[in-house]
């Protein structure tokens, strides 16, 4: 009897009240707690990020075919919400809450990363594939720096607008703390500093730099795991390269740039991820998906619904002399995403729209097999080679800049630059003059257009029907929204 | 002569010496008497193992212990010193000798209901040493008020016990559980979770046999097994309980076997109850029809349009009430309710054990119970069964309780009473067959080819009643045994340990025939259709188990040191309990009577199984310390720490405490043995007690799994941001309070005030988006209750034959809310917006949180009635001014529901074995907001029947001076002032004639004991407001028969 005293006494003495209280809840839920001890669990916290990526508030819409295409002017708006776009009427945003969506969906993901950063660096979890908990981590490391520079760059004016603007806080907490709104300068430093601990946590492990899969991949399946769908080494790179030449260092976006095709130059082509479709290669794959380096998949309901609801329902128009835009009329972008609705209008319900399809991505589902609805670029060859040609002809190297282009065009069955190559006028001028046409040919959809005029600080940009529009920094900066810090 | 002198000296000290000696010899020679006794139980029955003891303070203690017949030989050291017997479960006696040798005991049970002894669940104190305010209940005296409901009984003995139930939405329906009850006031506020205000559910706990149980074991639990009931209101006497004693605690106490020979004991229950309709002022056909003619309903719609197919109609109807269609909706799905309970008690003893097995009681309790209620086919029966057995020696107690319950109830299935308030008198309710119609319509007997223009269609209430098979039903199995050791350790100190182990299975199953009015367009659709065939019909099945683990260790202490007394109890609590739930829905039935789940063609289309499973854990460390000072002055304190899985990570412990003070001035010199004064005594407690009325989600931060895939993989989402700080809301207690009773007894009062502040309301606070998310739950928000409460008795007359006996208690609480978060200032906006764009008219009122303003107060736009010219309402916006527009921004506080006072009172009278008793419940001074007149007189729709002041006092023509707006208006009306007024009420609460039949006659033959008594409840109601009452399920009025036969 005393024994038995004793042993149950030292029981509870042993066990520590707190882990008693840590109960299961729900089958619902789960703590944080319990969830973090399994390995697969740090891979659903960051798989959900990507899925909140793909929200409308987001990149399933009001960034990517939404509200930025009606401020790049790429659409003609039609009711009062894209007008308040187009005219850059923020008040007007905000009152539909789209600004103040973006602000909390962005911070609510990178909340999410900051959770998901606390908790693998703190496990003892042993992980089963070599690498796999260094990606992970490079990829929440990624996903913080990468996400708040897509605020930054809509939310701060550009940086030789005023490098001292302060409106965003960067956060690496995940708690109550509030952070303070630190200056773009800041800013920029801390996002290029996560985004270089993902390099080196993803270089040694990303099988995308080898072309060789963590996991076997069994034919006819779709590989969900496929890195692309993912911030992977060279979507790092990639945005790295973006950051760069946001800031105007144009070493540094050249190398990064460079290195980004380094995939292209160092994988065996069976095994290539991403490369330039070439014309007739892409099939129904209107968005060319091989070419993203980071897309977001989007379910059937996603961004296909949006481009199909504003293209093929409502028809929103392309901006006038959409032909003057794309003089060549072999460009496959010109004749893959867009139709002509008569009277030179034209609607973009081709690179979108249901239609367009990921190839070699196949859902079998009994008998059926399915191919997989569009993706949300997120960044993409183009942008990469664009930023390559960009910071060489800064550096007054324009004929090699001219190459890049030259390369991208190729793939798209268009000769813009090669053709003025030949007639022998390409100075850094034409190159930049050929870079800016390209911006606007290359990005339809994909809201990058508003952002290459802000990171310029262009004063005038074309409307969507042709006139010009004086910008100020009022115009291509939205004021935080109310209440957001 | 030197050295005889010192002879002398050393002779007279040797002798006085001996002398000494000698002394001391014939006392010590003295002191062995012998004092032989017999110890008696209550029932004259010796009594074995029962410790006799010499209790004098300064000599040692010499004892004996009883043999199997009771006898025992004691020496005591002088023959006038006092002797103390003591006995586990009986009270201690004292007696002196005076100088004989024999020395009998007769033992009393110590009942630990006994009126004289606080029990707090854990422990029990003395009543005189109590610093806290506890409302003790005789089980007796509970079901002389109402011997069929439990919370319906307890409120008339403190009216700070507060069944509540605003709107009157749930009648006398025996399946409806309280959810809601108060005891002095609201002290949580409601939670808002996207934007909607949740009904606060605030329920005190119930300890019964000192084990919480749910508010439903409660319900359900025969009433004749209760021994005492005690409402613990303050902290002095509910601190032990910590963070789950704000809401207060109702202690119940069952009873306990009683030694002697086997005793049968049998009580019938019978009665009926009859459905009260006296608030429901309805118009009939023709008042109706009239009532639509003059709202303008009959009336061309658009000038230039033909009135002739509206006049058909109106023609139609008019023909139709004369020829006598007058349909009396009301009655429809009612009847008179019918109940009966029968409950067995059998107890005994089982005598003469040898020292060592002590002595055993046991009981056997049997109850089975029907109660039909008003509505045609509501139910709810339950069946119990239990043992007890008690074990005690000289040392030991031991307790084991054992209770088995079985309840079934079922749903009238004539569905909710409002839709037979709603449907017009003017359709018949049968065709010419006798058949019931399906649709109630005028197509269903106008002319073929009749043209109506006006042609009102309403789904027959009754139809699917009489002819469908649908079902709502519930079950609910519970088994439960507590068991306790009591060991007396050595005088003065005792341990008890206890341990309960419960387990509760819930099954609700919901039938909805394929043939339903839901899917009345899928009968007409082609019966080939698999989509319509596999969704019609519906079978709904949930499940819940429940075990719970709980065990307690109590040690206590007490001393006494001449004038000083102490008591001290420390103790410890664990507690587990394990829930898990699970649901499913299948679809597709064939056929009506194909009410089995495994008919149905499959589950539900994009449904999924539902079910929660949860585990909560709570540990509890508790002390109380009590000195006593002459018994005059006392100090009391209480100190709880307590430990949840409900807190938050950093709180997972939090200190809960009470300290009080008495003062018992009859002890004083000066009233000592003063009649007049036979008691008085002033004490106050303040302290510190908890709520645990948040779920752990709240605490933690949670991860979901999501259903969409990203690329074939499942995310897992964080939805709130946990607060690791997250505790319980504390109530910050303080109450004073007198007890006396005066004048021989005659006399008893009881008056508290009390002022309790709670601090840390769980709301959502708004954060800065970047932190990730817009809002966390956090301690934040102020209540404030202050009131008093009293109760009175008077005896003016008390004698062998007769006792009359006066009672009145009331209460007065005031609630104000101190401090509210900008999410709930930011919730006013929302609902401002809601109500002020209301097109569905789904709001009457809203609450709105205003820091300063009760929990109760009413909301509403100023009114100034009703233009006499124009029949419409007059505003007073927020600045006073006129206006004819309705804006939310312009309500303000126009009422506070609380009521200056309200409580019972009573009279009792016992002449020999008759005895006559009635409580009335009295509440004057509360704002009401009459819905009735808001939503059934304005706001109403044409098409349904309303009340008949819609007619006649509605404004008609330029000059009425009416109170309602023109007949014809059908604009929406909202909160209003108008609506707003003073309620005061009576209302008969019980009524009751009982009758013993003295034990003379029943000598010799085999009953020893027979009552019988009739019991009346709600015979009336009287209010200053006509408000409709009963909405769901209407009031009733019972009479019930109790017969107690024991054997």
């Amino acid at each position: 009897m005393k024994k038995i005293i004793y042993i149950s006494l030292l029981l509870l003495a042993t066990t520590s009240c707190s882990d008693w209280f840590d109960a299961p809840s729900d089958n619902t839920s789960v703590t944080d707690k319990k969830f973090f001890e399994d390995e697969n669990s740090f891979y659903n916290a960051l798989t959900d990020i990507y899925t909140q990526l793909r929200q409308p508030a987001l990149y399933g819409e009001n960034l990517s075919v939404g509200m930025l295409e009606f401020m790049g002017q790429n659409f003609v708006p039609v009711d009062e919400n894209t007008r308040a776009y187009s005219k850059f009427d923020y008040a007007a945003i905000e009152r539909n809450g789209i600004l103040s969506a973006i602000w909390k969906e962005m911070y609510h993901a990178i909340s999410c990363t900051n959770k998901l950063i606390k908790e693998i660096e703190a496990t003892d979890v042993v992980f089963y594939n070599k690498g796999q908990k260094e990606i992970i981590t490079g990829e929440a490391y990624a996903l913080r720096g990468a996400l708040h520079f897509e605020l930054l760059r809509l939310f701060h004016p550009s940086l030789n607008e005023n490098p001292n603007y302060a409106a965003l806080p960067y956060m690496t907490d995940f708690g109550t703390a509030v952070g303070a709104p630190l200056t773009t300068v800041d800013l920029l430093s801390l996002i290029k500093s996560d985004l270089r601990h993902a390099t080196e946590l993803l270089k040694p492990h990303d099988p995308i730099l080898t072309g060789i899969s963590l996991h076997p991949i069994t034919p006819g399946e779709i590989d969900s795991r496929l890195r692309t769908f993912e911030m992977n080494y060279y979507a790092v790179t990639a945005m790295l390269a973006r950051v760069s030449l946001y800031e105007g260092n144009y070493t540094d976006a050249f190398q990064y740039a460079d290195e980004t095709f380094n995939h292209l130059r160092n994988v065996e082509t069976r095994n290539q991820v991403f490369y330039y479709f070439t014309p007739g290669k892409y099939g129904p794959d209107f968005s060319f998906s091989r070419e993203h380096i980071f897309g977001i998949a989007s379910p059937p309901d996603g961004l296909t619904e949006v481009a199909e609801r504003m293209f093929a329902e409502r028809k929103i128009k392309t901006r006038t002399g959409l032909r003057y835009i794309f003089p060549e009329a072999s460009d496959i972008r010109y004749r893959a995403w867009f139709n002509a609705e008569g009277g030179n209008e034209y609607v973009m319900s081709g690179k979108f729209g249901k239609e367009s399809l990921l190839i070699d991505y196949n859902k079998t589902t009994g008998q059926e097999t399915t191919s997989l609805p569009v993706r949300i670029p997120f960044i993409k060859l183009g942008e990469v080679a664009l930023i390559a040609a960009e910071s060489l002809n800064e550096t007054d190297r324009p004929e090699l800049a001219a190459q890049w282009l030259i390369d991208m065009e190729t793939s798209k069955g268009a000769s813009y630059v090669a053709s003025r190559q030949q007639s022998g006028t390409l100075d850094k001028v034409a190159v930049r003059e050929a870079i800016a046409e390209e911006y606007a040919r290359e990005f339809w959809g994909e809201g990058q257009l508003f952002f290459y005029h802000k990171r310029l600080n262009h004063s005038r940009i074309s409307a969507f029907d042709g006139s010009t529009i004086e910008m100020d920094s009022k115009k291509y900066t939205p004021p935080v929204p109310e209440n957001a810090l | 002569m030197k050295i005889m002198k010192l002879n002398k000296h050393i002779m007279t000290c040797l002798m006085l010496a001996a002398a000494i000696l000698c002394l001391t010899q014939t006392m010590f020679a003295q002191q062995r008497f012998r004092l032989s006794g017999l110890v008696l139980d209550e029932k004259d029955e010796p009594m074995a193992g029962v410790v006799v003891y010499q209790d004098e303070p300064n000599l040692k203690k010499r004892s004996a212990v009883t043999d199997n017949e009771g006898r025992f030989n004691l020496w005591l050291d002088s023959p006038n010193n006092r002797v103390t017997a003591t006995f586990m479960g009986y009270k201690k006696k004292t007696l002196r000798p005076n100088g004989k040798s024999h020395l009998n005991f007769k033992m009393e049970v110590n009942e630990v209901e006994m009126e004289d002894a606080v029990v707090i669940g854990y422990y029990s104190k003395a009543k005189d040493s109590f610093t806290g305010t506890a409302v003790y209940v005789n089980g007796d005296d509970l079901r002389a008020v109402n011997n069929t409901n439990f919370f319906d009984g307890l409120k008339v003995f403190d009216p700070s016990f507060q069944v509540m139930d605003p709107k009157g939405m749930f009648g006398s329906d025996p399946n409806h559980i309280p959810d809601q009850i108060e005891i002095r006031g609201q002290n949580s506020m409601p939670d808002i979770s996207q934007s909607n205000l949740q009904t606060v559910t605030s329920l005190p706990i119930f300890i019964l046999d000192g084990f919480e149980v749910s508010v439903q074991k409660v319900y359900d639990l025969d009433m004749n097994r209760i021994a005492s009931v005690r409402i613990l209101k303050d902290a002095s006497a509910s601190a032990v309980y910590g963070s789950r004693a704000a809401n207060g605690v109702v202690v119940i106490e069952t009873k306990s076997p009683e030694s002697g020979v086997l005793r049968v004991s049998y009580t019938l229950n019978c009665g009926m109850q009859i459905p009260d309709l006296t608030s429901y002022n309805l118009m009939n056909a023709a008042e109706l029809l009239e009532f639509q003619k003059a709202a303008g309903v009959f009336d061309a719609a658009e000038p230039g349009e033909d009135p002739g197919n509206k006049l058909n109609s109106y023609n139609f109807i008019r023909q139709e009430i004369m020829r006598g269609v007058d349909t009396y909706w009301l009655s429809k799905p009612l009847q008179v309710g019918f109940q009966q309970k029968h409950s067995v008690f059998i107890d005994g003893s089982v005598k003469k054990f040898s020292k060592e097995n002590g002595n055993m009681r046991y009981s056997i309790n049997l109850g089975y119970g029907n109660t039909n209620g008003v509505m045609k086919g509501s139910n709810r029966s339950t069946y119990e069964a239990g043992t007890k057995f008690m074990y005690s020696s000289d040392k030991i107690f031991i307790t084991n309780d054992m209770q088995f319950s079985m309840i079934t109830s079922a749903e009238s299935p004539y569905g909710s009473f409002s839709s037979y308030t709603s449907a017009l008198p003017y359709f018949r309710e049968k065709d010419a067959d006798g058949n019931y119609y399906r649709t109630l319509s005028l197509t269903n007997i106008a002319p073929e080819g009749m043209e109506l223009g006006v042609s009102p269609i309403q789904q027959s209430p009754v139809y699917e009643a009489k002819y469908l098979n649908s079902y709502n039903k519930g079950e609910n199995l519970g088994f439960r045994n507590n068991t306790s050791i009591n060991w007396s350790v050595f005088p003065g100190l005792r341990i008890k340990g206890s341990f309960s182990i419960s387990y509760d299975f819930d099954r609700t199953d919901i039938f909805l025939s394929p043939m339903s009015f839901n899917y009345i367009n899928d009968n007409d659709n082609s019966i080939n259709n698999p989509d319509v065939l596999y969704n019609r019909g519906k079978y709904t099945l949930s499940n819940t188990h429940t075990l719970s683990y709980s065990g307690n260790i109590v040690a206590s202490y007490t001393k006494s040191l001449g004038v000083h007394d102490i008591q001290a109890i420390l103790g410890g609590e664990i507690r587990e309990s394990q829930s898990n739930s699970d649901g499913y829905i299948v679809t597709g039935f064939m056929g009506d009577a194909l009410d089995y789940l495994s008919y149905g063609a499959q589950y539900e289309q994009y449904g999924r199984p539902s079910g929660i499973e949860s585990t909560t854990r709570s540990l509890g460390a508790f002390t109380n310390l009590s000195y006593s000072y002459d018994n005059r002055y006392l100090v009391d304190v209480t100190a709880r720490m307590d430990g949840s899985s409900l807190y938050g990570k950093n709180q997972q412990t939090a200190p809960y405490w009470s300290a009080g003070v008495r003062w018992n001035a009859n002890n004083e010199k000066f009233l000592k043995g003063n009649e007049t004064f036979a008691k008085i005594a002033v004490r106050g407690n303040i302290g510190v007690t908890g709520n645990q009325n948040f779920s752990r989600n709240q605490a933690a931060s949670l991860y979901y799994y999501q259903t969409p895939v990203y690329g074939g993989f499942f995310g897992a989402i964080i939805n709130t941001l946990g607060n690791p700080d997250l505790r319980g809301q504390r109530t910050f207690n303080r109450n004073i309070g007198v007890d006396a009773t005066l004048f021989n007894n005659k006399l008893n009062f009881d008056f508290n005030y009390y002022y309790n502040t709670t601090t840390g309301n769980l709301t959502d606070i708004t954060i800065a988006p970047s932190i990730g998310f817009s809002s966390y739950k956090t301690n934040m928000g102020d209540v404030a209750n202050r009131g008093v409460d009293f109760s009175i008795s008077y005896v003016p007359v008390r004698t062998k034959d007769i006792l009359l006996n006066f009672t009145l208690n009331g209460t007065h609480n005031r609630n104000r809310i101190t401090k509210i978060s900008d999410t709930l200032k930011k919730y006013n906006e929302t609902i401002n917006d809601r109500i002020q764009n209301d097109e569905k008219n789904e709001y009457t009122t809203v609450f709105l949180f205003k820091e300063g303003e009760s929990m109760n107060t009413i909301y509403a736009v100023r009114s100034l009635g009703i233009d006499p010219g124009t029949g419409k309402e007059i505003f007073l916006n927020k600045n006073g001014e006129k206006t004819l527009v309705w804006s939310a921004d312009d309500q303000v506080p126009v009422g506070v529901t609380e009521p200056i006072l309200q409580g019972y009172f009573g009279i009792n009278l016992r002449y020999k074995t008759w005895e006559i008793g009635t409580n009335l419940n009295y509440s004057f001074g509360a704002d009401r907001y009459n819905y009735t007149l808001h939503q059934r007189i304005e706001n109403v729709d044409y098409m349904v029947n309303n009340d008949k002041r819609a007619l006649f006092e509605r404004w008609k023509q330029p000059g009425d001076i009416a109170r309602y707006k023109a007949i014809n208006d059908n604009s929406r009306t909202k909160a209003s002032s108008r609506f707003v007024q003073k309620e005061n009420r009576l209302s008969l609460t019980s009524l009751r004639l009982s009758y013993t039949i003295p034990r003379e006659t029943l000598r010799g033959k085999l009953l020893s004991m027979v009552r019988l008594s009739v019991t009346c409840n709600e015979l009336f109601y009287w209010s200053t407001i006509r408000q409709e009452r009963g909405l769901s399920y209407p009031f009733a009025r019972s009479v019930n028969f109790s017969a107690q036969v024991n054997f």
